[in-house]
């Protein structure tokens, strides 16, 4: 299986991961593609230690932290323990809800409730521990039905 | 959130959209930027090769060439070795280069006429006003031998030593003849054991060589 094979059969998830990360589609097909780029260079330093779908994802979510950061949004805030909907109201609508979220807890819950990522896989493209992992993911889906209404 | 939540939202119902096809496009942007950037790269080696001037001593004949300096024309040496001054030239601020020609006829077959590449003085023997040379670029075809030797500039008198021998650039002379500038050459025949032998120091008096002190000094 050569390379654009492998990448193909990953395409549509990465897309779908910057679609519902940034709820624009020109922008998600340009980071989509600047994510298989870098991917092009860097397959040569790929080990095999983590799945091939775990180290794309590390990709797309380091071409997303870039697009965050070049844009000054803040990235890296866990989500607090007592997650409250605050400013975010309430809004009843799934796709709205997610857009409305703080990029840290969006980008766990696209990468898992979305995707289908494993906890584990998302930890790892995340780089922090499944453990970790799991209780940002816990407080995002918190605050997720907060702000979705479904309280 | 349990996975029933999940569905019952619709969160996985948020992965059915299409895809573009981004992988094609990504590898052909990817093979563009490699050939840029290998362009780039053998361009960047192609400008400094033809605009970067060469440094370091092997380029000494080259960078003569094109450097200000004067005819000599003038003929040293003893009975068996005859060095002809060509020209002197100013190669750098710090520096001046002689281009010489020497021949000698008691180079032996299967040897060549070389020059020490020993630097500074070659013996005791050599007058202590002498300066030594820090390099000379040589070209040597038996009993002939083309150099150019680059000094400091400011030093009026050096010598240079010159050897017969095996090889090409072999800097440990043989056991030396124990000559001083001026002693008369022994007979070839009379030297027992040819490994190198020591023909004798040229001393080289700029001024003496009528070279303009706007070029050595």
């Amino acid at each position: 299986m050569d390379l654009e094979e492998v990448f193909r059969a990953h395409q549509k998830e990465v897309f779908v991961y910057f679609l519902r990360s940034l709820s624009d589609r020109n922008r998600a097909e340009d980071l989509a593609q600047e994510t298989f780029t870098r991917a092009c260079s860097s397959a040569l330093l790929y080990r095999g230690g983590a799945s091939v779908r775990t180290w794309l994802f590390s990709i797309a979510r380091n071409t997303l932290v870039d697009h965050y950061r070049r844009r000054g949004v803040e990235v890296l805030t866990e989500p607090p323990e007592r997650a409250t909907s605050g400013d975010m109201g309430v809004r009843h609508d799934v796709e709205e809800t997610l857009a409305a979220l703080p990029v840290i807890s969006r980008d766990a819950i696209v990468l898992c409730d979305v995707i289908g990522l494993s906890p584990a896989e998302a930890a790892g493209a995340c780089g922090i521990t499944a453990n970790a992992f799991r209780v940002r993911l816990h407080r995002a889906r918190v605050q997720f039905r907060e702000v979705y209404g479904d309280v | 959130m349990s996975e029933s939540e999940e569905h019952s939202l619709g969160l996985r119902d948020l992965a059915e959209t299409d895809a573009p096809d981004v992988v094609r496009r990504a590898v052909r942007r990817f093979r563009r930027r490699v050939a840029i950037r290998t362009l780039w790269v053998l361009g960047a080696a192609l400008m400094a090769a033809l605009i970067i001037p060469r440094t370091g001593p092997n380029d000494l004949p080259f960078r003569f060439r094109g450097a200000p300096g004067e005819m000599v024309g003038a003929t040293l040496g003893h009975d068996h070795l005859r060095v002809t001054v060509i020209d002197v030239r100013r190669v750098d601020t710090r520096s001046i280069a002689l281009h010489y020609l020497a021949t000698s006829d008691i180079v032996q077959r299967g040897e060549n006429l070389v020059v020490s590449h020993t630097e500074g003085p070659l013996n005791d023997a050599i007058d202590a006003n002498v300066g030594g040379y820090s390099y000379v670029d040589q070209n040597n075809a038996g009993p002939t031998n083309e150099g150019w030797v680059q000094i400091d500039a400011n030093v009026q008198r050096f010598a240079i030593g010159f050897f017969a021998g095996v090889g090409d650039n072999f800097s440990a002379y043989g056991q030396p003849l124990g000559l001083a500038s001026g002693a008369p050459m022994p007979n070839a025949s009379a030297i027992a054991k040819r490994n190198t032998v020591f023909l004798g120091n040229v001393t080289f008096d700029l001024q003496q060589l009528g070279v303009s002190e706007t070029v050595w000094r």
